[in-house]
């Protein structure tokens, strides 16, 4: 399956991108599991606080992900 | 009453506001924390479309660096508290409207004797910690909290605790990383951005006292300015984090409403000015009139107060009056915390004065 993960504020200047493509083989992955996965490719995150919306709703739990699915990492901003 | 100007007379004409429109909005009470680049748009806004009472409370000064966003100083004000630049540009720019300041930070102490009786909160601040605490006493009081927030090209807006709707905790639960978030000084900002996001905030804030349109309550509106793209992340109620929030706001409200400051009514002001023992102070900045000329009142604008307290008997009887009564209260609380114990402030401050002796 592929989805597309958005990087916002604070996030996206960790990754040094808006947005991207990621394919997994299998099905049935969590958003626990990118989240992981996307922490061992930025380190920083760990450090970051942000909430995750699954096609543009926000998702405390742990949802299973499917095809073509929307993530988006949403840091609250500071400025004003 | 007088009859309404003419200033009002383009949105007066929209069907969805007409004189009854006008009339909530002249009869309105919103409190604006933070003045400089979301506060400044949201200011203008609602004091041209005639909101009648704006609170304003920032305890910054102007500086050079905000000139290119925050349109409402000018180089000659640099040095100079916003709060006090702001209210004096918004009564040129509309008199009808009545402006209070709060030249203060927006703390745990001062906060709920701030907010008092305002019915909207806009979040015009630049940290996320005051946000949280704007937030919890907002979920105490019953009231809507209108945010916004930028991050270099890209802004936040929502509404939150719109009709018992979702709060400010239950999109961005509170997390240790967070204190250190940068700010507009780390991170630059181009003065577009800011001016956007609270256009839209005065906009949700007018929608919710006309009682018009959606609220934008529950979604997190999401702009980018570089690739101009709007869009909204929808969220529901998380109850463990409003609990969280009220809780949090209950604390702050007991700790701080122990104290009550007497108040001195006008008759027993003009009967304490014959008396020389009484400390009688006037705690209005420079510019601002009518001065009263009687030789018992000291001339003590708030930021040299503190030190012309400095060597002041705490036991002494202190009077402070302002324009309103509203920050002769809040800097009597203050003293009071600083262990003064015999303070009173004049309620409804010089304004009450001037009613009294023009009858």
């Amino acid at each position: 399956m592929t989805i597309t993960v958005k990087y916002f504020g604070l996030v996206a200047d960790i990754t040094q991108k808006k947005e991207e493509q990621l394919s997994f083989e299998s099905e049935g992955f969590t958003l626990k599991q990118l989240q992981s996965k996307l922490e061992e490719q930025y380190a920083e995150l760990k450090n970051t606080t942000y909430s995750f919306a699954v096609n543009q709703s926000l998702t405390q739990s742990n949802e299973v992900l499917k095809n073509k699915d929307e993530i988006a990492l949403l840091p609250p901003f500071a400025g004003g | 009453m007088t009859a309404p100007s003419n200033r009002y007379n383009r949105q007066i004409s929209l069907p969805e506001i007409g004189i009854s429109g006008q009339e909530k909005l002249t009869n309105a009470k919103v409190l604006v924390i933070g003045a400089g680049g979301l506060g400044c748009p949201v200011l203008q806004n609602l004091a041209a479309t005639g909101v009648g009472s704006i609170g304003i409370v920032d305890g910054d000064v102007v500086e050079e660096t905000n000139l290119h966003r925050q349109f409402l100083y000018t180089l000659n004000d640099c040095g100079m508290n916003k709060v006090m630049v702001a209210s004096e540009v918004l009564s040129n720019q509309n008199p009808e409207v009545k402006v209070i300041c709060y030249p203060t930070y927006f703390t745990q102490e001062n906060a709920f004797e701030i907010v008092s009786d305002y019915q909207i909160i806009v979040d015009c601040t630049d940290n996320v910690m005051t946000r949280y605490l704007i937030n919890d006493v907002a979920l105490v009081k019953n009231i809507p909290m209108i945010y916004a927030s930028i991050h270099k090209f890209e802004g936040q807006l929502a509404v939150f605790n719109y009709k018992s709707g979702p709060t400010y905790r239950c999109f961005f639960p509170e997390s240790e990383n967070l204190k250190e978030l940068s700010n507009c000084n780390e991170s630059g900002v181009l003065g577009v951005l800011p001016n956007t996001l609270g256009v839209l905030q005065a906009n949700e804030v007018l929608k919710i006292i006309l009682g018009i349109g959606d609220v934008l309550s529950g979604k997190l509106l999401l702009y980018n300015g570089l690739n101009t793209t709007f869009q909204t992340i929808t969220f529901q109620v998380n109850e463990t984090e409003k609990e969280k929030g009220m809780q949090n706001g209950l604390t702050i409200l007991n700790h701080t409403t122990t104290k009550e400051i007497n108040t001195i009514s006008t008759s027993d002001f003009f009967t304490a000015l014959s008396n020389k023992e009484n400390l009688i102070i006037d705690i209005r900045e420079n510019y601002e009139e009518p001065k009263l000329a009687f030789e018992n009142i000291k001339l003590v604008p708030l930021s040299a107060l503190e030190n012309y307290l400095e060597n002041t008997n705490p036991n002494q009887k202190i009077i402070l009056f302002c324009q309103v009564g509203d920050r002769s209260k809040l800097v009597a609380q203050y003293l009071m915390r600083k262990g003064f114990t015999n303070l009173f402030h004049l309620q409804n401050g010089i304004e009450a004065l001037e009613r009294v002796t023009e009858n």
